[in-house]
């Protein structure tokens, strides 16, 4: 699957923030630069929804979290702004892991295991009763084992007391996931974060940049990046959450980017056409060696 | 916050389940990535025929304007796709995103969340619609008619003509089927020296099932003799000069090709 997945992405073009920069004057005639903001970008596909802003005025939109986020996000409304050389994004009530239903059986099997054995904690006697089963029950996930252990009794049962209490369909909610650029700064920042339900404190607050959630040893098959900074010349571009599978980016959530306070005059945003990929010409064919008898 | 190494309890809590959480997380994105929950739960691609050149598929929808010229929308799968007769009904074939090199089909309809193509299988113009999330989704502004009555082929861009040129086309016995089709394939066959290139198309000889171990199907190529040029002498192939192949290898896969009988 992972093979298809990856192959299926192969040759699209990573959508970040391909929004034309530019700067502008005020009525005042003091420079103001332009910025642009998107909610989601999935597998390369431009960011949505978009707004941007030549500097003159503030452009605001919404809406909601594309469907194809389904089994890593879901539920979120999006909001994103764009002015006068600064720009936001924000995810409100975003719940992660929603799609756990849809996952394979072996996962699904294994968390439901994981459940089981939680559940029987408080009849185990013996140390070994505990921790055996609960980490033997962490090693049928897949790749949970290698990145979560259970070493004691108090964190068994702290980590089954989250388990077990909670919706495991819900595997994490987020309250807000804001990022904002002004100039050549950005700032990500979360809030009313909840993992299994139990309230992550921690975990809110600002986000330090390039902050990795996946641990070192799976960076060759996934990474989740928050707060990922991109200084382009004159842009900056900042992105509060970045999922790459296989060194490809195949999300992006809550994107803004700023301009740099000189760049050419004016040039009007062109307005979105109804249906902007068809813009972009299908590829002229290469010969492919193979051998398909036709009718001659 | 992955540092697993901290010594505060509550810490190391937080960090397991929020691994717990991305880890689930980054599992289904890589094992289910881009599927609907209604493909997952009823949809066995391992079951389906790939709608490929060779294969029939007796319950495709026909063509309902076999005639039609289109906006010039194609598609690309972006993986393994069910094909379905109709947007939400139980799919009936699997496209492929390779077959000759990369597939490309001709859109012919779009709802919200599906889209309509020509289909390259038997029954000659049998469709089927896709999901929309999963295609990557260009534009041809290309399109080629093929008049088998007056053995003439144009060369369309953006609606000008680029060429036209005397082309071959099908005997009496085993003519060109008309009907619109498209570009499937563009290859380089050592068993068919006839001519350099080869551009298959979407549809097949309605008299010839099989055709050198093939499934009869259509195609632009090159001949080396030019005397064929303007007569109805092929298996249903279109023969078509240097220049005129030269020309159509630049046209992308998915192109319609529109055939009748004039």
């Amino acid at each position: 699957m992972r093979t298809t997945f990856q192959a299926g992405l192969s040759g699209l073009a990573i959508t970040a923030t391909a929004l034309l920069v530019v700067t502008a004057s005020n009525a005042t005639g003091d420079p103001v630069s332009s910025s642009s903001a998107y909610g989601a970008s999935v597998g390369g596909t431009p960011g949505q929804p978009a707004v941007a802003s030549d500097g003159t005025s503030t452009q605001t939109g919404g809406g909601s979290l594309p469907a194809q986020l389904g089994p890593l996000a879901s539920g979120g409304v999006l909001e994103v702004s764009a002015g006068d050389d600064t720009a936001s994004a924000a995810v409100t009530n975003l719940t992660l892991g929603s799609a756990l239903a849809q996952l394979p059986p072996e996962v699904k099997d294994g968390i439901a295991n994981l459940n089981q054995v939680c559940a029987g904690l408080g009849q185990a006697g013996q140390v070994n009763e505990v921790l055996t089963p609960l980490n033997d029950a962490i090693n049928q996930v897949p790749g949970l084992g290698t990145v979560v252990e259970v070493p004691t009794v108090e964190a068994a049962q702290a980590f089954c007391n989250q388990l077990v209490d909670t919706d495991i369909l819900d595997l994490a909610t987020v309250g807000t996931l804001k990022t904002q650029c002004t100039d050549q700064t950005g700032t990500v920042t979360l809030s009313d974060v909840e993992v299994l339900g139990a309230p992550q404190p921690v975990l809110a607050g600002e986000i330090a940049p390039e902050t990795q959630l996946l641990p070192p040893e799976l960076a060759a098959v996934a990474k989740i990046t928050l707060n990922h900074q991109v200084p382009d010349g004159e842009n900056f571009t900042v992105e509060g959450l970045r999922l790459e599978v296989g060194g490809q980016v195949v999300a992006v959530l809550a994107s803004a980017t700023c301009g740099g306070p000189q760049a050419e005059p004016v040039v009007q945003q062109a307005p979105a056409p109804a249906k902007p990929t068809k813009t972009k010409q299908a590829p002229k064919p290469t010969p492919v060696k193979t051998s398909a008898p036709v009718t001659g | 916050m992955t540092d697993r190494q901290t010594t505060d309890a509550a810490g190391s809590r937080s960090n397991a389940v929020l691994l717990l959480v991305v880890v689930v997380a980054v599992i289904a994105v890589l094992t289910s990535w881009g599927n609907q929950p209604e493909e997952r739960a009823d949809v066995d691609l391992t079951k389906l025929v790939a709608s490929t050149t060779k294969a029939k598929l007796p319950q495709a929808p026909l063509d309902p304007d076999p005639m039609a010229a289109t906006d010039g929308t194609v598609v690309h799968p972006r993986r393994v796709l069910p094909v379905y007769a109709a947007p939400g009904r139980k799919p009936f074939a699997k496209i492929t995103p390779t077959q000759m090199g990369d597939t490309w089909l001709p859109v012919i309809d779009q709802q919200e969340g599906w889209t309509q193509v020509l289909l390259p299988s038997r029954p000659n113009g049998s469709i089927g619609w896709l999901r929309t999330a999963q295609l990557v989704e260009r534009y041809t502004p290309y399109v080629v008619r093929v008049h088998t009555g007056s053995r003439r082929m144009q060369l369309f861009r953006d609606g000008k003509t680029l060429g036209e040129w005397t082309v071959a086309v099908g005997a009496p016995g085993t003519p060109t089927p008309t009907g619109r089709t498209f570009l499937l394939g563009s290859i380089v066959d050592e068993k068919q020296d006839f001519s350099p290139l080869i551009l298959p198309l979407g549809t097949h000889s309605a008299t010839l099932d099989t055709y050198g171990g093939g499934p009869g199907t259509v195609a632009f190529h090159g001949w080396p003799n030019t005397s064929v040029f303007g007569k109805a002498i092929s298996h249903g192939c279109i023969r078509v000069p240097a220049d005129a192949l030269d020309q159509l290898s630049q046209v992308p896969l998915g192109t319609l090709v529109i055939i009748d009988q004039q």
